[in-house]
Order: C-alpha cells, then sequence, then structure tokens
C-alpha cells in the first residue's frame, strides 16, 4: 500500500497529487455525512426561506422552502455520483466487451457489432434520454439505464481502436506464438494495453454522465423530487434569481468544480499510467515546457 | 582549382544542448568546396544533431555554441532571417525518412516549385520542375510533378528531395542517413546519384551515416564521432588503412566482420568478443543425414484485399512455389530486399500469414491447416525472434514473465519459483547479468532487449529457432555480438535455424546454405560459399554488386567497373 | 470515388432504418399499448377507461399486428409522412418545420463563432506550448468544457442578458420578419451553445498543431527557407485542419441535442421546446417524428463529412 503511495508520488506532480488526495476526502465526505447528520434534505421550513449564507444551523442558506442547501447539496451529489457512477460502470463493461471481441476476432462480428456501435453513437445523448423519460418514467433506474445505453458506444470505439492497433504489436503477436490461448491474450496483454486508457475513459465519461443527469433534471425529467439533485437545484435557483441569487450559484459552482476536478482526474490517470505502458506517446502535457521525457524522444528523434 | 585550398565551412568546438543537457561536446571539422565528408557513428553519437546544427535545424529548445563559419560568415550569429536566406539557397538538406520529410497534402510539383519559389533571382538562375527532375534522374518519369508522396517508391522519394534541394545550386548539400530506409540496390543507385550531383554541381557534400561500406563508396574525408565528440579524423583512405583509434578500429573490424571478410589481425577487439566462427567450407559428413527439422514445399502465399475476389488479375502473389528445408545444427540464410517475400515466408511457417498452396512441415508434422490446440502443440517446437525487439517485448511484464513465456503461456511450467530460476539460467546463457530478471523492458538497450528475445526463443528447447532481420535495428558493433551470441547456442542447443536478412553478406557469416528471393520466388539456392563466390543468378550478383565493401580502394574500384557497365544514375523504376 | 460515396449513402441509410427501428420498438416495448400510456399520461398512470383505450386503439391502428404495424411505419416514412400529433391534431411534417429552421439557424451561428474562436485559441495554444497564453486558454477551455451547457445558458442569460442588458434573454422575431432583429435575439442562445464547440473544437485543434509541427515535412520546409508564416500556412496548419474538420463533423449530432436545454432557458420556439412540451403533453407521434429527423439530420451531417475527407487528404482511398 505504501509503495503505491510512493510511486504515485513520484510519477505526478505535486498539485495534482494534492488535488487527488482532496478528491478522495471529499469523496468520503460526501458518502459519510449525510449518515452521521441530523439535518434532514427534505425538511421545509417555510418561514425561514432563503436564509443567507452563514446563518447558525444552515451553512450554505436555505432554498425557497426552507430546506437547508448545504445537505441537499451533499446529498445530491451522493446521489447523483452514484447513479452516474452505476451507469458508467455499465457502459464500460459492455462497451470494453463489444469493442474487444469486435477488435479481437474482426471478421463479421466486426462489422455486426461496430455498426450498432455507430447507430448509437449517431444519436444525441439528451434527446435519446428524453425519449426513454418519457416511456418509462423519471427516476433513478431509468437515468441508469439512460447513461449505459447512451455512453456505452464511446467505450465501445475507444477499446476497438486500441485492441485493433495492440493486436499489430509485436508482443502480441509473439504471445499467440508462444502458445497463448484467445482468452489468455485478451486477458493479459490486450486488457493491460487497453486498461489506462479505459480508466481514463470512465472518469470522463462519469463526468459526461453527471452533466446529462443535471441537464435531466433541470428539465424535472432526472431524479424525481422532492430529493435533491444538482439540476433541480439549478432550476429553482434560476427562478428564484432575483430573491436570492446564492440559491443559483451555489449548485452551479458546485457543478462546475465537480466536472472540471472529474476532467482533471482523468488526465492525471491517462497521464501517470500511460508513458509506462503501451506506446511511447509523445507527452503533450498542458501547459508545460519541455518535459524529461520529451527531451529522451527529442534526442531519439533526431537520431543523436 | 584554386579553390581547393579554401575551406568552405568550418565548424570549432561546437557544442549543442537539448533542454539543457548537452548532446554535442566540442565537435570540429573542415569542408573544403566539392568535398564530401562523412560523419560516421552508432546510435547516440551526435552526427545528426551536428548536422542539423549548421543550418540551424535543430529542435525548439535547443542551443548551440562554438564557431560555424561558412564561406567566411559565422552561422551562430545569425538571426533567424538571416540564416533563411542560406537555407534552400547555398546549404541545403537532404533527411533520412523519405515518406515523413515529404508533406503528403503536397505533389511533387508543388514542392519542388515551392523549393524554388523559396529564393529570388539574386542567387543564380532560376530552374523549372521538369529540370530539377533531369538532374536527379527522374526525367523520364511521366506525369511525377502531379504525383503525391505515397504514390511513389522510397527511392523516388529521396530523389525528389534532393531534387528540391538541388534548385538553387547550393554550395554545401547535408544529407542526413539519405539511404538508410532504402533497399541495397536502391542505395547503390542513389550513391551514384550524389556522386554525380557533387562533380556537376561543385558540390561540397556532409554525408551522415553509420555504414563503412557508405563511407568507403562515397567519402573523400570521414569525421568519425561518439557519444557526442569526435574521436578521429581525416581522410577515408588513411582511416580505413590505419585508424589510430581504438573505436575507430572496432567499428571498421565489425563492418569488415559483417562482410565476411578476414578479422582484422591488427585490430583489438575493444569489448566485442571474437568475431563470428564462420561456417567450415565443407560440412563434416554425418554418418547418418541429419535429420529435415523444417521442410517448406511449393508454399504460396496470397493476401485477399478486402472486397476483392482472390486471385483477380493483377494481384500478385506474396510467395509463389517456394520450396527450403533446415535440418538440426544448420543455418539457412534467406536474403531479399523490400517485397521480396523473405519475411512472408517467415510468417506463413509461423502461421501468421494466408497460406493458399503448398505445405510447411515441422519435425513430420503438417502445419497448413492446422487449427486449435493441436497448433499450439505444434508451434511449441517453433522459436522466433523479431527484428524490432522493443515491440516484441510486453512493456509491462518483468524479464523473468518475458524470457520464460513460452514455458508458462503453453502450460508447462507454472509455478514462480522454477520460472524464475530458470529465467535466471536463460539470462546468464545470453550473457545478461542472472540477477536482472525483475527488470522490465524500458531499462534495457537495444542490443539487451534483442538479448533476452533470443533467451526467450530458446527457453522452451525448440527444434527450429527462425530469426528474421534480428539485427538489422541494431548498431554495427551490437549486430557483431549478437550473431555471435546465435552461433553459440546453435551449437549448443543443436536446433535449426533460419535466418532472414535483406544483407546478403551478413547472412553468410552464419548460414550455411543461402537462399536468395525476389519477388515472392527463390531464385537462388546453394551453399553459401556457392552464392557468395559463384553465384548462378544474375539478381544474386546484382546483390552481391551493390552492397558496399568498407574498403575504400576496392569499392572505388568496383564501382567504377560497374558504372561503366550501366549508367546507374538515371533511375526512378527502382524501389 | 463513386464505390466510397455508394458505400458511405448505404451505410447512412442502413443506420438511419437501425434508428428507425429503435425507435419503433422502443414505443412498443412499454408495459401496456402505446394508447394505454396516452391516455394515462405517462407510465404508471391512473385507470383508464377501456374502451376508451380499444377506440383509440383503432384510430392509430395499434390493434393490428406488430409486423404489419411496422411495415405502415415504414412505408409512411418513405413517403415522408410522419402521422399527425395528438395534441395539435395537425400533420408533425408541419407542425417541426418552423422551429426546426430556429434551430438549426441556432446551431450555425454556433459552428460559426465556435469555429472561429475555438481555431484560433488552438492554433495560439499549439504554436506556442507552453507559454501564458497557452496556460490560460487551455485553462478557459477546460472549464468551457466542463460547464454544462444549461448553465452557461443561465448565466448569460442572467448576467449578460438581465443584469447587463447588452442582449436580450428573451423574446424572438421571426428571421422572415426582420432579420436583423432575428440575429439579435439569437445571438446569447448561440453564444451559449457555441461554448462547448469552441472547447473541443480548441483542443483538437491544439492537439493536432501541436503533433504536426514536429513533422518531418515542416523541417524540410523550414530547411528550404521558407519564412516562419508560410511554413506554418502550407505545412502546418493545412495539414493540422483534417482532423479537425472531421472532429467539428461528428459534433453536429452534439449540438443538436444540446439546443434542447439551451432552448428551454432562453425561451426559444426551438425544435428542443417542441420536444419538452411534447415529452411532457404525451404527444408520441410528435415526438417519435422529432427524434427521428434528429436521427436523419446527424446522419446526412456525417455523410457529409465523409465525403469531405477524401478531398481533404489525397492519402485516403477514393
Amino acid at each position: 500500500m505504501t509503495r503505491t503511495f510512493r510511486t504515485l508520488w513520484q510519477k505526478s506532480s505535486p498539485g495534482l497529487f494534492i488535488t487527488t488526495c482532496v478528491v478522495f476526502l471529499a469523496v468520503c465526505f460526501i458518502f459519510i455525512y449525510p449518515a452521521v447528520t441530523s439535518v434532514d434534505p427534505l425538511a421545509q421550513d417555510i418561514p425561514h426561506a432563503f436564509a443567507p449564507v452563514g446563518t447558525a444551523g444552515h451553512l450554505l442558506g436555505t432554498d425557497n422552502l426552507g430546506r437547508d442547501t448545504f445537505v441537499r447539496l451533499v446529498v445530491g451529489l451522493r446521489t447523483e455520483l452514484i447513479v452516474c457512477a452505476a451507469g458508467t460502470l455499465i457502459a464500460a463493461i459492455i462497451g470494453t466487451l463489444i469493442g474487444i471481441l469486435a477488435a479481437y476476432f474482426r471478421g463479421v462480428t466486426d462489422l455486426a457489432l461496430m455498426r450498432v456501435v455507430d447507430i448509437f453513437l449517431a444519436f444525441p445523448h439528451l434527446v435519446f434520454a428524453m425519449l426513454i423519460v418519457s416511456l418509462y418514467g423519471a427516476g433513478d433506474l431509468t437515468v441508469v439505464a439512460v447513461c449505459a445505453i447512451a455512453f456505452f458506444p464511446s467505450f465501445a470505439r475507444l477499446t476497438y481502436g486500441e485492441v485493433l492497433s495492440l493486436r499489430q504489436a509485436l508482443y502480441v503477436e509473439s504471445a499467440e506464438l508462444f502458445g497463448g490461448s484467445h482468452w489468455q491474450i485478451i486477458r493479459g496483454p490486450l486488457l493491460r494495453g487497453v486498461g489506462p486508457l479505459l480508466l481514463a475513459q470512465a472518469f470522463l465519461t462519469l463526468a459526461f454522465a453527471v452533466g446529462l443527469e443535471s441537464g435531466l433534471s433541470f428539465l424535472g425529467l432526472g431524479i424525481t423530487p422532492p430529493r435533491p439533485s444538482l439540476g433541480l437545484m439549478i432550476a429553482s435557483g434560476q427562478q428564484y434569481f432575483t430573491q436570492d441569487a446564492s440559491q443559483l450559484l451555489i449548485p452551479s459552482i458546485t457543478l462546475v468544480v465537480l466536472l472540471v476536478v472529474l476532467g482533471y482526474v482523468a488526465d492525471w490517470v491517462r497521464d501517470l499510467l500511460d508513458p509506462r505502458g503501451v506506446t511511447r506517446r509523445r507527452r503533450l502535457r498542458r501547459g508545460d515546457a519541455v518535459t524529461r521525457t520529451e527531451v529522451i524522444s527529442l534526442r531519439e528523434e533526431v537520431g543523436a | 582549382m584554386n579553390a581547393l585550398d579554401e575551406t568552405l565551412l568550418s565548424v570549432t568546438d561546437l557544442t549543442i544542448a537539448v533542454a539543457g543537457t548537452e548532446v554535442v561536446h566540442g565537435v570540429s571539422f573542415t569542408v573544403r568546396p566539392g568535398e564530401v565528408v562523412a560523419l560516421v557513428g552508432e546510435s547516440g553519437a551526435g552526427k545528426s544533431m551536428t548536422a542539423m546544427a549548421i543550418p540551424n535545424l535543430l529542435p525548439a529548445g535547443s542551443e548551440r555554441g562554438g564557431s560555424i563559419r561558412f564561406g567566411g560568415t559565422e552561422l551562430l550569429e545569425l538571426s533567424e532571417s538571416g540564416m533563411r536566406r542560406y537555407r534552400g539557397g547555398e546549404i541545403a538538406c537532404v533527411y533520412q525518412e523519405p515518406m515523413t520529410a515529404l508533406n503528403p497534402l503536397h505533389t511533387v510539383g508543388d514542392f519542388l516549385t515551392e523549393s524554388i519559389d523559396a529564393h529570388g533571382e539574386g542567387q543564380g538562375r532560376r530552374r523549372e520542375p521538369q529540370e530539377l527532375l533531369d538532374l536527379v534522374g527522374l526525367g523520364s518519369f511521366d506525369d511525377l510533378l502531379q504525383r503525391y508522396p505515397h504514390q511513389i517508391s522510397g527511392g523516388q522519394r529521396q530523389r525528389v528531395m534532393a531534387a528540391g534541394a538541388v534548385a538553387w545550386d547550393p554550395k554545401l548539400l547535408i544529407a542526413d542517413e539519405p539511404t538508410t530506409a532504402l533497399d541495397v540496390t536502391t542505395q547503390r543507385n542513389l550513391l551514384a546519384m550524389f556522386r554525380n550531383l557533387v562533380k556537376r554541381e561543385q558540390m561540397a557534400m556532409i554525408f551522415v551515416t553509420h555504414d563503412m561500406g557508405v563511407v568507403a563508396d562515397i567519402a573523400d574525408s570521414v569525421v568519425v564521432m561518439r557519444n557526442g565528440r569526435v574521436v578521429e579524423a581525416g581522410d577515408v583512405f588513411s582511416i580505413f588503412a590505419s585508424p589510430q583509434h581504438e573505436y575507430t578500429r572496432s567499428l571498421l573490424s565489425a563492418a569488415r566482420a559483417l562482410h565476411g571478410s578476414e578479422p582484422d589481425a591488427e585490430a583489438v577487439p575493444a569489448q566485442a568478443p571474437p568475431v563470428v566462427v564462420p561456417p567450415p567450407a565443407v560440412a563434416p559428413a554425418p554418418a547418418v543425414a541429419p535429420a529435415v527439422a523444417l521442410e517448406v514445399r511449393d508454399v504460396v502465399v496470397e493476401y485477399r484485399s478486402t472486397g476483392r475476389r482472390r486471385r483477380s488479375s493483377g494481384r500478385k502473389a506474396a510467395v509463389q512455389g517456394a520450396s527450403l528445408s533446415v535440418a538440426r545444427g544448420q543455418t539457412l540464410g534467406i536474403v531479399g530486399e523490400s517485397g521480396s517475400g523473405k519475411s512472408t515466408i517467415a510468417r506463413a511457417i509461423l502461421g501468421l500469414a494466408p497460406v493458399t498452396g503448398g505445405s510447411v512441415s515441422l519435425a513430420g508434422t503438417e502445419m497448413v491447416g492446422l487449427r486449435g490446440r493441436r497448433r499450439r502443440q505444434a508451434m511449441a517446437r517453433l522459436g522466433v525472434v523479431f527484428q524490432d525487439p522493443t515491440s516484441s517485448l510486453d512493456p509491462s511484464l518483468p524479464l523473468w514473465r518475458i524470457v520464460t513465456e513460452p514455458l508458462w503461456r503453453s502450460g508447462r511450467v507454472r509455478d514462480a519459483r522454477s520460472l524464475r530460476a530458470r529465467a535466471g539460467e536463460l539470462l546468464g546463457d545470453v550473457g545478461l547479468d542472472p540477477t536482472w530478471i525483475d527488470r522490465r523492458r524500458h531499462e534495457l538497450s537495444g542490443g539487451q532487449r534483442q538479448r533476452v528475445a533470443i533467451a526467450r526463443a530458446v527457453s522452451h528447447e525448440p527444434d527450429v529457432l527462425i530469426a528474421d532481420e534480428p539485427t538489422s535495428a541494431l548498431d554495427v558493433t551490437v549486430q557483431v555480438t549478437v550473431l555471435e551470441l546465435l552461433s553459440r547456442l546453435q551449437r549448443t542447443h543443436n536446433f535449426a535455424c533460419i535466418f532472414i536478412s535483406h544483407d546478403l553478406y551478413v547472412v553468410s557469416t552464419i548460414s550455411d546454405r543461402v537462399v536468395v528471393m525476389k519477388d515472392g520466388r527463390i531464385v537462388e539456392d546453394g551453399s553459401t560459399d556457392e552464392v557468395i563466390h559463384d553465384p548462378e543468378n544474375e539478381y544474386t550478383r546484382t546483390l552481391l554488386a551493390a552492397i558496399p565493401e568498407p574498403d575504400p580502394v576496392v569499392q572505388r574500384a568496383r564501382r567504377s567497373a560497374l558504372d561503366e557497365e550501366t549508367d546507374h544514375t538515371a533511375g526512378g523504376h527502382e524501389r | 470515388m463513386t464505390r466510397y460515396l455508394l458505400l458511405r449513402l448505404g451505410l447512412g441509410i442502413v443506420t438511419v432504418w437501425g434508428v428507425v427501428t429503435a425507435v419503433f420498438l422502443a414505443l412498443h416495448s412499454v408495459p401496456g399499448s402505446p394508447a394505454q400510456v396516452i391516455l394515462q399520461g405517462g407510465a404508471g398512470g391512473g385507470d383508464v377507461d377501456p374502451a376508451a383505450v380499444a377506440a383509440l386503439n383503432k384510430e392509430l391502428g395499434l390493434d393490428k399486428p406488430l409486423l404489419v404495424q411496422y411495415v405502415t411505419y415504414l412505408g409512411h416514412l418513405l413517403t415522408g409522412d410522419l402521422g399527425n400529433s395528438i395534441k395539435y391534431s395537425a400533420p408533425v411534417t408541419e407542425i417541426i418545420a418552423a422551429p426546426l429552421g430556429n434551430t438549426v439557424m441556432l446551431v450555425v451561428l454556433a459552428v460559426i463563432i465556435g469555429g472561429v474562436i475555438g481555431l484560433v485559441f488552438g492554433i495560439l495554444s499549439g504554436n506556442w506550448p507552453g507559454s501564458v497564453l497557452d496556460r490560460i486558454v487551455s485553462g478557459l477551455i477546460a472549464v468551457a468544457v466542463s460547464t454544462p451547457g444549461f448553465v452557461i445558458a443561465i448565466f448569460l442569460s442572467l448576467f449578460v442578458g438581465l443584469s447587463l442588458g447588452w442582449f436580450p434573454s428573451i423574446g424572438y422575431t421571426a428571421p422572415t420578419d426582420d432579420f436583423g432583429d432575428f440575429l439579435y435575439h439569437a445571438f446569447l442562445p448561440s453564444l451559449a451553445l457555441s461554448f462547448g464547440f469552441i472547447a473541443i473544437i480548441g483542443r483538437v485543434t491544439r492537439t493536432s498543431v501541436l503533433s504536426v509541427r514536429r513533422e518531418d515535412w515542416v523541417r524540410t520546409a523550414r530547411g528550404m527557407g521558407l519564412s516562419g508564416g508560410r511554413v506554418f500556412r502550407r505545412h502546418v496548419f493545412r495539414n493540422a485542419v483534417n482532423p479537425v474538420v472531421t472532429v467539428a463533423g461528428l459534433q453536429f449530432g452534439a449540438l443538436l441535442g444540446a439546443t434542447v436545454l439551451i432552448e428551454q432557458v432562453f425561451n426559444w420556439p426551438g425544435i428542443g421546446s417542441t420536444l419538452l412540451n411534447a415529452i411532457n403533453g404525451r404527444d408520441y407521434p410528435l415526438v417519435q417524428g422529432i427524434v427521428i429527423v434528429f436521427a436523419v439530420v446527424f446522419i446526412v451531417t456525417s455523410l457529409l463529412v465523409d465525403l469531405l475527407y477524401p478531398l481533404l487528404d489525397p492519402r485516403v482511398e477514393r
């Protein structure tokens, strides 16, 4: 355990490492807090509606029905994260399976599977989600299903492309030659090669899923009220903007921060796991001047 | 002719630093008008960097120090716009990878026009694209100007690049390994083209290369580099006849060894073990003929393009009716240029290429058409070493897993302890430290990786070892040691070996028999001695003639004799 | 070239067919007949009079076997008949014509605004990586790509629209009446829509420029003595732009989808709001029609992008 920590520390910049620790702690908090607090996210208290930020007992104030914003925020985040993570997980499993099978076995399987993927890829997620919700009604399970169906194509495409190029790699070919069965190869070098990308993509997709869900709940088609969700809070915040701007700003900023952080983690995961891994891609780090890896590849490329 | 005494280019104490790290340390040499200077060294020597420093085409973040004087002007003091006047004008360049050096979205005509338009009339007479093509021997090629780079061959692309480079009669042409990526016959023609340009245009050249044969062919003087420093410099004849520095001597010794010459009695092998043991002229006649381990008969390999039927007109088979055989303890060499089918035949034996006819029989078992578990069992008798030592090793596995892969993949040995022990033995066998079993691919050099690949290939005691260009990606000095290793292992394990290469001489150093392939067919088949000294086939003779000998006196005599036979400057139809 | 065209066209048709079938199946997979769902006001609504259900069934042709319904459905589609809206009692095609136009206008404006800004950002970032400019631009892009469209829309509408009053946040004038006023009202919504697009184009352009800059032919161009500007235009930009075009084309569908939320915020009479109202009103023929239109529009654009690509890159097989 300590060894993984140390390798993580060595491989990333301090800023990213700290950010990730903070994120990890925040996630723990989000899950633990609702269980230990006595504040009820659904409790209305109309006389105390629109209490300003910092009021005693209401850290972030209250909304139009006097419900505590802080608790609603945390509970809303938790629900959203659970639902979206579940959807992303299912999408990842289905998508990866399809991508690997299609790319490894080629032929008819390839054509059929990837055609289906393309059909789903063709569709704007929100519209599709709205269609499903209109038929099956809003609710947690619907959102999970929507996320799973909306995002599995991108996983499929990603794994497909990666496996296709990995198959050409000599060490995968040799594995076949040295007696590896299909399953061994898929389980071994292919999965290892695809792993880092998958993880990065999972975080990105989680971000998209949260975005999709908040859009849905903004339209009233996502997580059902009176349970809190960021989209719902933003919608009511917009409605009562003139009376209390903080009720719009707080959930909006939370949402943006959440998504930015998820994007950052995705980048970090990819940077961390990739250079050691399959392809020797040039590290195009955001905003960095020439890094050490680039120096090595620079020297190699001029043939010095 | 008094220009002979003037120095055209004078490099003094040149240092180059990339992102703060110095990679070239105090390099000095001179170039006279019309002189061809070879910058020689192995990978990492800094020769390309030095050459590219002159027109300042180094990657961003590089710093130069010292002095580069060109015709009286100090180049290091020039601004970017000042330098631009020289580039493409008096100093021009030709690069190593013709495919990526030309913009894929521009036609040949676009490229040449752009080279011409880059400078004004003041620099000389303005030429037309077609004229430039004539200069490089592509004059008779119809509608070349409308073609894109991916529609012409590698040799043609290099000629086009040279055409663009000479648009404004440069005084100095810098060529950065221009023939390294090409076939040897193409290289031969291109070297003739360069020589022609030098003579006709009174052009000086800096020719960067790692091939001592090329140096012997084209250079007037030589600068030997190693690890960013010049170790020796002088005129080509003296350097080859009496090299002073031990590194130069080991380079020459390795080059000669790979050319099948007798090892230099004087040469002190710096770190290289003795040169490859040449095969006996006559194999010791065994009482019983050694069992044939692998037999390939009339094999046909055809690739199907998607959507089209097989054997549609105009579709050539990759391999047509090839037959060969190897016995245990013997080595068979397969030689050919790109597209000859030599690698395809290896892939056919391994089951990686679509075999549409003939048979491949391994220790009596027919391999064609075999599938599933039976195939895997049969394959257990084969070992493989590929050309690229990097991509054939799994980057996420430790060495002990890599080197014992055939054992645990097939399920023969499962427990980690015996695998690790065996791995240690194997590493020792190939001259690597047995304590390295926990290292990973990225911690090893190219030569070391190839040794690991070889160790893996013999770990399961195969009957046949197939080595597909195992040394082509390695430095010359390293190549010799790897070949020696293969030889030794064969004596110990007594496997049959198939050695594939594009270099006939390299193959000859460890093979008993040699087979030459061209366009998918076997055109020559005989013992090494026969093929090298008394070839029957015209193509074999062409191949032998094209490989430059690392001896300037001999090489220059050879090439003038051959130049008289055919004019090799006019090309455009080679690969 | 024609082979390529036909192949792509064929694939496009197959994809449309796939989507259409998927929509059909989705509609008919809901427990209870669609008519029941309509009358109930959504899945799991209250009890409904069976006689009313039967009557509606007959009217919508839902009492026939599934396969027959499917074939009739397909037949109608081929003739361009998307059925009739229940709420408005008019052909779907009539209802969606004007709103579709409004939405497309938004998307076109967003593409223009976003494309130009995104390209500029990407070029600036890619050409000077690691500079202050690059860090700023990349940071902006990171935030823009993470912020959901509707949040941006809300903020634009409230701050720029209401508080600052530079542009209106509500209101609409038909383009045929007064095009200038139409643009004036369309500005904020299309700006909001373009943010995500800017971010993606900026990112792809940056990566593309960064990788093309390192290519060997750029060094060859410099080696010829060409000026920096010329090298950039002909050898970096021209080559870097290809993947950007592909990505941009593929983004069209995403943009179309994003309009739904933006239109909500700005009260823009586009197809998104029509869809939302149709869903809330259980007007299934209308919902179905709009979804199919979305799919077709998207597929047509990706077809166009597919056709464009060989023109841009001679290496692609025609």
